[in-house]
């Protein structure tokens, strides 16, 4: 099932990955430490495709990059 | 060291495909396994062990990499979810694992908050939990055997003191409550529950040597393949 995963919180200093904020509520299933958004299961989650057109969830967020 | 239910690891089982976390223990992945795993998913790299209870209910550990090193959390297959078997299946892996009752971080139904998890203070390394922690201990070492200064050496791979078990201890200052809590493993001997009379370990000089008897009780707490 195509998900955006996330960790919860943001990213501890030094740490790399894509820091991001988003007003779309995760799915309830999530935990303490994760959060998730499931395609046809989460309201505001929206359908993508890469090249190889391979389904895609896709939540809108604003992004930080933190892997230089 | 009471009998619950048998868990059994899958030490060759991939890793589940869609997993949901259930629960989360203040213990680390070693606690749990002799054989960790490494894996990755969309979210992140992990290690992690795959279980069952019976023939039907199959369950993931993993700690990811940016989880908290102390703890492990529990997945169960995305096609439980909404079922009523969840509270039940997490019920059975906790009373599986023999898992003190502070030792649940959380558990499916619990209210949180993203990011927030407080180890109660109440959590502490008590001699039934210390039992089967020198079993797994010893079980990792040369000739599954392994003295009482090992064990103390050796555990803070396999649970984290809490702020209760760094407390100096009260019959030896300069060393804290769990040490002591390692050392009783040992010394009460002729404990009915402990591990010498429950026929898992023999005791040698200086610590315990784990028997065959021990090792299959280890297999049925998931701890070894």
């Amino acid at each position: 099932m195509p998900t955006v995963k996330a960790y919860a919180g943001p990213l501890p200093p030094g740490v790399r990955g894509i820091d991001f904020n988003t007003a779309i509520d995760p799915h309830p299933n999530g935990s303490p430490f994760e959060a998730r958004w499931y395609l046809g299961l989460t309201a505001g989650v929206e359908e993508r495709s890469n090249s190889s057109g391979e389904q895609l969830a896709s939540i809108a967020a604003v992004v930080r990059n933190r892997q230089p | 060291m009471s009998d619950g239910v048998a868990i059994r690891q899958r030490p060759a089982a991939e890793p589940g495909g869609d997993v949901v976390p259930q629960a989360i223990f203040w213990r680390p992945i070693d606690y749990f396994t002799s054989a960790v795993r490494l894996g990755e998913d969309d979210l992140d790299r992990f290690k992690y062990a795959t279980y069952c209870i019976g023939n039907q209910l199959t369950f993931d550990l993993r700690t990811y990499a940016g989880h908290p090193w102390a703890t492990v959390t529990m997945y169960l297959p995305v096609s439980v979810i909404g079922s009523n078997e969840v509270g039940r299946a997490t019920a059975l892996v906790i009373k599986g694992f023999l898992l003190p009752k502070q030792a649940v971080a959380w558990r499916r139904g619990d209210a949180f908050q993203f990011g927030q998890l407080h180890r109660p203070a109440k959590d502490r390394l008590r001699e039934p939990e210390a039992r089967l922690l020198a079993l797994k201990i010893a079980a990792c070492m040369a000739e599954r055997r392994a003295t009482t200064q090992e064990l103390i050496e050796q555990a803070p791979r396999f649970f984290t003191p809490s702020p209760i078990d760094l407390q100096q201890s009260s019959t030896r200052p300069l060393q804290p409550q769990w040490h002591q809590i390692i050392r009783n493993v040992i010394s009460h001997r002729s404990s009915p529950r402990g591990p010498f009379e429950q026929g898992y370990a023999e005791r040698t000089k200086d610590g315990l040597l784990v028997t065959e008897a021990g090792i299959d009780y280890l297999r049925s707490r998931g701890y070894v393949g």
